[in-house]
C-alpha cells in the first residue's frame, strides 16, 4: 500500500493510524506567523467509528489503508456470524464478525441493502440504509383519535431497536425510521 | 517605494522555507530586511505592496506566494501602528461598503497574549513550561510535537488550538513571549515576564497583521541569527547565512515600529471568504 505525505491528505483519504484503518474526516493546514508548520486532521477510526483530532508535522506521512465500501444486502445471521451478500451481480457472499456489526445491528432487516466497509477484505463496519422500514413488534396499545398531540411512548421494533414512535401507533404497524438519529419519521401504509 | 523581490541571502528564521532561485538568489519571504536598509540610510517612514513567497506553505489560509502591505513608522510606537492599522480598516471598509462587502468593524478588543491565556485557559503562558502547556489541550493536539520542538512549538500548538479561533472580533494581541521576539525587541513588565515587544491583528480567527517594535542592534541581532540556524540544524532544515546587508546597518536603523499586512487574507476577512483560494 502506498504511503500519503501531509500534503495529500484531503477529506475521504483512507490511512493507517495506530493500526487501525482510518477516514480523513478533515484536513487543514496551520502554519503559526513564527511557528512551525503542521497540519491539524480530523479522523474516523472505520472499526470503531469514534472521531478524533490529531496534529502530525509538516511532510511526516501515513501508510495507506486498503479499505473499500461495498453495496450488499443482509442475509441472515447464524447465531455466530452475519452473513452479507454482494449486489454488484457476483452474488459474492461475506460473514461480518460482532465488532463490525454491534453498531448497526439493531437495524439489519433480512433482504435490506446496507453498506459494509471491508478492510483487507475482512469486513470491519456495516451502515444501514439512512431510512429503514421495521415493523413494531411490541408497544402500548395505541389511543384512538390521538393523531395530532405530539404525545409520545417507547416502540420495539422487529429489530430489537426501541425508538419513540407517536401514541396512535400499534403493533403490527410498520414505521420509517432514520437510521442516523434514531427517530421515528412516518408511519408505512401496507 | 519598491525594494527588489530577489534577495542574495534568504531569511533565516527557523520555520520559513525560503525559495531559492539557481544561483540568483532567494525569493523574499517578507521586504523586510530591504526595507530596513532603505530605513538605516533615509530614516523615512515608508511602505509598499509587494508579493512574498515562502516555501511549502498550500492550505485554506495560506498560498505560496502571496500579497503582503509593510509599512514602517519611523519614531513611532506600537500603540501609533495600532491606531494607523484601525484608520486602514476604517477606510477600507468604507470603500468596500461601497461594493456591498461587510465591512470590518472597530477594533474594540486588545489583549496581552498573556491575558489571552488567563481568560481561556486560566493560566501565564510565560512561566507554564513546555510540559504545563501540553496539558492544557488533547493529547492529539500536540501530536506533531517531540523532542526537539521548542517551548515556543508548544505556544503555538495551544494559542492555534484554544486561542485563536476565538478571535473572531477584530482583536489585536500584544506582548508576545520573548522567545517568539524574531526581529522585534524584548522588553521586562513590571510583572516580570519578560515579552517581545510586537502585537498581531486577528479576525475572523485568521492571523491578518503582524507588528514589531523594531530591533536595532546588531549584536543582539547577530546572536538571534546564530539562534535560529542552531534550531535549524536540530531539525534538519539548511543552514542560512547571516544576512550581512542588514546587519551592515541594523545600528544605524531609526527608532521606529513596523506592520505587514496580509492583503489576501485580509479581503478574505472582509468578502467572508473561507479559502484564500477564492481571493
Amino acid at each position: 500500500m502506498a504511503s500519503y505525505s501531509t500534503n495529500e491528505f484531503k477529506s475521504g483519504l483512507k490511512v493507517m493510524l495506530e493500526g487501525d484503518p482510518c477516514n480523513i474526516v478533515e484536513n487543514e493546514f496551520v502554519k503559526p506567523g513564527k511557528g512551525q508548520a503542521f497540519n491539524r486532521v480530523r479522523l474516523k477510526n472505520l472499526k470503531t467509528g469514534r472521531v478524533w483530532e490529531r496534529t502530525f508535522k509538516s511532510g511526516e506521512s501515513l501508510e495507506g489503508a486498503d479499505v473499500m465500501e461495498h453495496d450488499m444486502e443482509y442475509l441472515y445471521a447464524d447465531g455466530q456470524y452475519w452473513h452479507f451478500m454482494k449486489t454488484d451481480g457476483s452474488y459474492e457472499q461475506l460473514a461480518a464478525d460482532q465488532a463490525a456489526v454491534e453498531d448497526s445491528i439493531r437495524w439489519l432487516k433480512e433482504t435490506d441493502k446496507v453498506t459494509v466497509t471491508l478492510w483487507d477484505e475482512v469486513p470491519i463496519a456495516v451502515a444501514p440504509a439512512n431510512f429503514v422500514e421495521l415493523e413494531v413488534a411490541d408497544t402500548d396499545p395505541g389511543l384512538k383519535g390521538d393523531t395530532a398531540q405530539g404525545g409520545t411512548k417507547p416502540a420495539t421494533l422487529s429489530t430489537g431497536a426501541v425508538v419513540k414512535v407517536p401514541l396512535f401507533i400499534n403493533i403490527g404497524e410498520v414505521v420509517r425510521v432514520d437510521t442516523r438519529t434514531a427517530e421515528y419519521q412516518n408511519r408505512v401504509k401496507q | 517605494m519598491t525594494t527588489a523581490t530577489l534577495r542574495l541571502t534568504g531569511s533565516s528564521e527557523t520555520h520559513l522555507e525560503n525559495i531559492q532561485v539557481g544561483r540568483q538568489g532567494y525569493l523574499q519571504t517578507s521586504p523586510e530586511y530591504a526595507m530596513k536598509c532603505l530605513l538605516a540610510e533615509h530614516r523615512l517612514s515608508i511602505f509598499q505592496i509587494c508579493p512574498a513567497y515562502r516555501g511549502g506553505e498550500t492550505g485554506r489560509r495560506h498560498r505560496v506566494e502571496f500579497q503582503m502591505l509593510e509599512w514602517y513608522r519611523c519614531d513611532h510606537s506600537l500603540a501609533e501602528l495600532m491606531d494607523d492599522l484601525q484608520a486602514m480598516l476604517n477606510y477600507v471598509g468604507k470603500q468596500m461598503g461601497k461594493y456591498s462587502i461587510q465591512p470590518i468593524t472597530r477594533i474594540n478588543d486588545r489583549y496581552s497574549y498573556r491575558e489571552l491565556f488567563e481568560k481561556y485557559l486560566e493560566v501565564n503562558p510565560h512561566t507554564l513550561g513546555a510540559e504545563g502547556l501540553a496539558g492544557l489541550v488533547a493529547p492529539g493536539i500536540t501530536a506533531h510535537l517531540d523532542e526537539r520542538s521548542t517551548l515556543g512549538d508548544y505556544l503555538d500548538a495551544v494559542f492555534s488550538d484554544a486561542i485563536e479561533p476565538q478571535l473572531l472580533a477584530p482583536t489585536i494581541v500584544y506582548d508576545f513571549p520573548a522567545c517568539q521576539a524574531a526581529l522585534a525587541e524584548t522588553k521586562q513588565l513590571p510583572t516580570g515576564d519578560l515579552v517581545s515587544d510586537r502585537f498581531e491583528l486577528y479576525v475572523g480567527g485568521v492571523e491578518i497583521a503582524n507588528a514589531y517594535q523594531e530591533l536595532c542592534d546588531g549584536q543582539e541581532l547577530t546572536r538571534r541569527f546564530a539562534e535560529n540556524n542552531k534550531q535549524r540544524q536540530l531539525i534538519g532544515k539548511p543552514i542560512i547565512e547571516d544576512d550581512m546587508e542588514l546587519l551592515a546597518v541594523i545600528d544605524d536603523l531609526p527608532r521606529c515600529a513596523g506592520v505587514a499586512l496580509g492583503i489576501d487574507r485580509l479581503t478574505m476577512a472582509l468578502r467572508g471568504l473561507e479559502d484564500i483560494a477564492g481571493v
